[in-house]
């Protein structure tokens, strides 16, 4: 029976038709079965009958015994994820380590992340890495423009085209505007190479750091709090807390107020954005 | 457009049947504990608004995630396919208004899982009511139940010369010279399911056409065997039925063409598949093997359906390529490296294509 699974890409606007580009479908791959071939077939869309006509088709191709089970762990392969909580810094260092190098067009390095990291239309690389000239030159124009994709579970996928110019193993470059984790927790974080030629994965490192109480911070603004009645003993007054944000919050986070010396109704709370418009929340 | 306001349900009157409109005969059947392609007529009693949703609702059966279509051509409107994590649901949105006298017609792949009944429910209403389907009735709805016949064990695979063993076959626009497809029978049901006389027949979408130039002589053989076939081709507007019995020269030595365990390559050429398969152009086919020539021979049944692709032919500056060659069946690391298909375009003019008419 037919065993391909498949997915349609139906594009928006004619871009494609002046622009160089790439698509990227990210997924993982659970088994080394036979004849892993992988097609595209292109055509176009009736918008009328919402039904496809195909015209050219193309295939990869990699038998099956030419994917493995392991990666080769390289303790230097790092990334200097260091910032406020939610903030957008500049020159975030990627300290690549990577042995097994084809040089010319392209390689790739591979960030997977428990957090979006390389957000498209904001973050880039930055000027010193675009100045560099060896052992590795970035031109992220087209289809070899950075990507930052969103997999599934909370989890992000960053890709980064690269030509190696030399077989130097060890180099940084830097990201602008890399958005930093803004969650309590610190975030899991997978780097890796996939050389040039046979896209084998080639150089990896990974960062297990969730569940070990550490925390990205980031102050508040304005932080003010302030009740109705502010005398000792009163009962059933409120208090409102006023605060500002230097960075983005997590859309889907939690708020904790930690109160002493006063008993709180947990059952009933407002969130108001700074023009009174109401955020739905629950407490 | 007035709004219905109704105290009871628009009934929709739902029939079941296959894609093209064939008719329930001889294999054109659906089968249990297989998978099928449907068509699922369902007549609209009173116009419906836009913004209205549509719901299949299947009861011991159920959908292949993807593979629905809806016979709805708007320049305005187009439907889009939720389908529920347990596959028995698919809610069918911005259809646009529906007039009166409509009969929307979908197909979907469906996998009847039952030995009984399977039941289609169909609902219409607001987005709001369709899915949180909590409603003891609906502004519109329609109910019809079904069933499948069990299928044979004579069948191994379908394969042609441009992909070879892999359920596929190519779509061309061109009879293509050289060009065959291969229909691979085993007969595992028994040591006398079959005997002298035993023959296929199988029905492919009306849309698959054969050449005014086929010669059963050259274009057919059994088992390699040249002048091994008699066939017998009646095109109708809802199917192509083809016949292949042994030629008199061949069931002189082999008169039974299709013994038990016996792997037995029907080859044909001068087949045209014309459109390249999607959730509209589908192809099922339906097989029969009977048992022998008699008059009311016993017969075998099943149906499969075959992938229709366009042969290899990257244009200029096209490429496909797989990022990593990492693989894991440990479930905890199905995100740690995951890599990536990656399609590229460096030459615009590829992608450019001219629409064809």
């Amino acid at each position: 029976m037919c065993w391909f699974d498949r997915i349609v890409v139906t594009f928006s606007d004619t871009s494609y038709a002046s622009t160089a580009f790439q698509l990227l479908i990210p997924d993982m791959q659970t088994g080394q079965h036979d004849d892993n071939s992988f097609w595209y077939h292109l055509g176009v869309y009736n918008t009328i009958s919402k039904d496809y006509s195909f015209l050219y088709a193309g295939k990869y191709f990699r038998d099956w015994n030419y994917w493995g089970t392991s990666v080769s762990t390289q303790t230097s392969f790092t990334a200097d994820i260091v910032g406020k909580a939610g903030s957008y810094k500049l020159n975030t260092a990627i300290n690549v380590y990577n042995p097994s190098i084809n040089t010319g067009v392209s390689s790739f390095i591979f960030l997977c992340t428990q957090w979006s990291l390389f957000e498209n239309g904001v973050t880039t690389l930055s000027p010193a890495t675009l100045a560099l000239t060896t052992p590795a030159t970035f031109t992220p124009t087209g289809e070899n423009t950075p990507l930052g994709l969103y997999l599934a579970n909370g989890m992000y996928l960053t890709v980064i085209p690269l030509t190696y110019v030399s077989s130097t193993a060890a180099f940084t470059f830097w990201l602008d505007r890399a958005h930093m984790p803004y969650t309590y927790d610190l975030p899991d974080m997978y780097l890796y190479a996939i050389r040039k030629n046979d896209w084998y994965l080639t150089s990896a490192n990974s960062f297990i750091m969730s569940s070990g109480g550490s925390l990205y911070e980031s102050p508040l603004q304005s932080l003010v709090a302030s009740c109705q009645d502010n005398a000792v003993g009163v009962v059933n007054t409120y208090c409102t807390i006023v605060f500002g944000t230097s960075h983005p919050l997590l859309a889907t986070g939690n708020i904790r107020l930690s109160l002493s010396g006063m008993t709180v109704a947990t059952e009933t709370c407002f969130l108001y954005h700074s023009n009174s418009t109401a955020i739905a929340v629950t407490c | 457009m007035l709004y219905p306001i109704a105290t009871t349900s628009y009934q929709m009157t739902v029939a079941l049947g296959l894609p093209y409109d064939a008719p329930f005969q001889d294999a054109m059947q659906y089968y249990k504990y297989t998978q099928n392609y449907m068509q699922f007529s369902i007549q609209i009693p009173y116009s419906v608004p836009t913004g209205y949703d549509l719901r299949l609702k299947l009861t011991n059966a159920y959908f292949y995630t993807g593979t629905a279509y809806i016979n709805i051509q708007s320049s305005t409107y187009t439907p889009t396919y939720d389908y529920s994590v347990d596959q028995y649901n698919i809610i069918i949105s911005n259809m646009g208004p529906i007039v009166v006298g409509t009969t929307l017609k979908v197909i979907a792949l469906v996998y009847i899982n039952t030995n009984t009944l399977f039941n289609l429910n169909v609902y219409i209403d607001t987005p709001d009511i369709i899915k949180t389907f909590t409603a003891s009735s609906y502004l519109y709805q329609g109910i019809k139940d079904g069933s499948g016949i069990a299928y044979d064990n004579f069948f191994n695979s379908f394969w042609d010369s441009t992909f070879g063993q892999s359920w596929r076959i190519r779509s061309d626009t061109n009879f293509i010279s050289g060009h065959y497809f291969n229909i691979r029978v085993y007969q595992n049901i028994g040591t006398t399911a079959t005997s002298s006389g035993s023959y296929i027949r199988f029905y492919l979408p009306p849309i698959v056409q054969v050449s005014t130039n086929f010669d059963a002589s050259t274009d057919c053989t059994i088992k390699g065997s040249a002048n091994s076939c008699l066939v017998t081709i009646v095109p109708q507007s809802t199917y192509l039925q083809v016949t292949i019995k042994g030629s008199s020269s061949y069931l002189s030595s082999t008169p039974n063409a299709f013994q038990y365990q016996d792997t037995v390559d029907v080859r044909l050429k001068n087949f045209l598949f014309p459109l390249t398969s999607t959730n509209k152009i589908v192809y099922p086919i339906y097989l029969t093997l009977y048992k022998s020539d008699i008059v009311n021979p016993t017969e075998y049944k099943r149906t499969f359906f075959i992938s229709a692709d366009p042969q290899e032919s990257d244009p200029t500056g096209l490429s496909l390529s797989y990022l990593s060659n990492y693989v894991t069946s440990t479930q905890a690391n199905y995100q740690t490296y995951p890599g990536a298909l990656r399609f590229v375009s460096t030459n615009t003019a590829s992608m450019n294509l001219v629409v064809q008419p």
